[in-house]
């Protein structure tokens, strides 16, 4: 048997057909549109001074759309490449130009989606095999993706047209593989298999069944803990900790003690995590607003400093929208029990609709700007 | 040619941004690396595909092969979506764990075959096969 590539017009190759490619393409297009758009509000969410507080699950639903998305477009990607490699061994048909641009969108296309799903795969995991900064470099990829993906449509939409106008039609009884229908049937299968093995970190519902939804309930007191206090060098606190609130003007200090005789409020609210999983606690503390009262600073926005040595997640800043906000707590207990050390002891932020990121644990400090 | 211009741009501010998340050489050239190792699939996965579904077409029947090349589909790439979770460096930490991972693909395969036996029966009855 002699060994060739199928290509346009091989009526043997179905899966490498327009057909199935332009389907194909279509379907990854939606999963990286969704990707794109939540990454982006995620990145607004962590870095921008704007993020609602309502509706609470509004982060919770945005960053589960980007990671599904992200895990279905994998099967779609490797489809969409098996489908359409034999094209990319045909010759020029245009100006020659026009065809390197082609190529080289398209080179940049594979490189950087399969860059930013493997860079997503690995954050999910919590795991940088690489010494540059994942998020960051996910981030960058993600824009690089977008632009070559935007540049190929612009170039391949007659094409692209023709395909999904094409109806699928019957297979050829003397292809070679999979029919049409077989392939995008498979691919869809795929997407959906990847989907509903992770969709368990986000969807409570579907926790059990999820064999890859990293499990919100496997941490100390129920609840997952993605950075421990080991991890953060954050040694065992003392009776000597001391919160310091201050502002211009003015500092006070208070003791744990002290922070729990205050008037406690209880809230349900759920922890984000930017690696897809979420899960719903019950949160006792002092409303920011409230304690910033009682000891006399102004409400204005506040930069939270954690026990944490180094990194950057050891302080954040609450805007002062977020300050007033009276579903924003200085957290002192977890479903009726003391913070454990990996959750944040003696106290956290906790905020709707915040990334986890943001409620930072082993607070020493509340600097209250102007 | 809108499209075009605007992927350029955009494009172009990918790069910008790529170029601020490397804040060493080291990191710089991993990170080039990194990227170009992007096209792996297209020397190394797709070759692999190919020779899969070559060998299913040369030892099963017909009805048989879509359920074989669907079900190694699936089951590799949830195998590769795992990878990082089941081997990195939190894996056991999780709650992820091999055991529900292969129970899910059994229940996965018991599904599939059953589907393709009873439509093997169902064309059997109609004197397709």
């Amino acid at each position: 048997m002699r060994w060739r590539l199928p290509g346009k017009g091989d009526s043997a190759a179905e899966a490498h057909d327009v057909r199935v490619s332009a389907r194909l393409g279509l379907w990854l297009g939606v999963a990286f549109g969704l990707c794109f758009a939540t990454g982006l509000l995620s990145h607004l969410a962590q870095h921008g001074a704007w993020w609602p507080s309502r509706p609470v699950q509004l982060y919770r639903i945005t960053q589960g759309v980007h990671v599904l998305a992200g895990m279905a477009a994998v099967p779609l990607l490797l489809a969409k490449l098996w489908s359409g490699c034999p094209k990319l061994s045909t010759p020029p048909a245009g100006r020659r130009l026009g065809y390197v641009a082609d190529r080289v969108a398209l080179s940049v296309l594979v490189a950087g989606a399969v860059f930013t799903l493997t860079t997503g795969l690995f954050g999910r995991a919590g795991w940088a095999p690489w010494p540059f900064a994942t998020a960051p470099a996910h981030h960058a990829a993600a824009w690089l993706t977008v632009g070559a993906l935007t540049i190929h449509l612009g170039v391949r939409v007659p094409q692209i047209r023709d395909g999904l106008a094409m109806p699928l039609g019957p297979p050829a009884p003397e292809r070679v593989g999979l029919s049409r229908r077989d392939v995008l049937g498979g691919a869809y299968l795929s997407a959906t298999a990847v989907v509903l093995a992770t969709a368990g970190s986000t969807v409570p519902a579907l926790d059990r069944l999820s064999p890859l939804g990293r499990r919100a309930d496997r941490g100390p007191q129920e609840l997952r803990v993605t950075r421990t206090a080991s991890a953060a060098r954050v040694a065992r606190v003392g009776p000597q900790w001391r919160l310091t609130v201050q502002w211009p003007g003015g500092r006070r200090e208070l003791d744990l003690a002290r922070l729990a005789g205050l008037p406690q409020r209880t809230l349900r609210l759920p922890i984000v995590c930017v690696q897809g999983w979420s899960a719903d606690a019950d949160w006792t503390g002092v409303l920011l607003v409230d304690l910033l009262t009682a000891v006399g600073a102004p409400v204005g926005r506040v930069t939270v400093e954690s026990l944490e040595p180094v990194g950057a997640h050891r302080s954040s800043v609450l805007p002062v929208g977020r300050v007033r906000d009276r579903s924003t707590l200085l957290a002192l207990r977890i479903n009726g029990a003391v913070l454990d050390l990996d959750h944040g002891y003696p106290c956290r932020i906790v905020s709707a609709g915040r990334t986890g990121t943001g409620q930072t644990k082993w607070v020493t400090a509340l600097r209250v700007g102007p | 040619m809108a499209l075009v211009l605007a992927g350029v741009a955009l494009l172009g501010y990918g790069v910008r941004l790529l170029a601020g998340a490397a804040r060493t050489p080291g990191q710089s050239v991993a990170l080039g690396a990194w990227l170009l190792a992007g096209l792996l699939p297209l020397i190394l996965v797709l070759p692999l595909v190919g020779g899969v579904g070559l060998l299913v077409a040369r030892t099963l029947p017909r009805p048989l092969r879509t359920t074989a090349a669907v079900g190694v589909a699936v089951s590799g790439v949830l195998l590769l979506v795992a990878v990082p979770t089941l081997t990195g460096p939190t894996a056991g930490a999780t709650g992820v764990e091999w055991g529900g991972l292969l129970a899910f693909l059994g229940v996965f395969w018991g599904l599939l075959l059953g589907a393709t036996l009873s439509r093997i029966a169902r064309d059997q009855r109609r004197g397709r096969w």
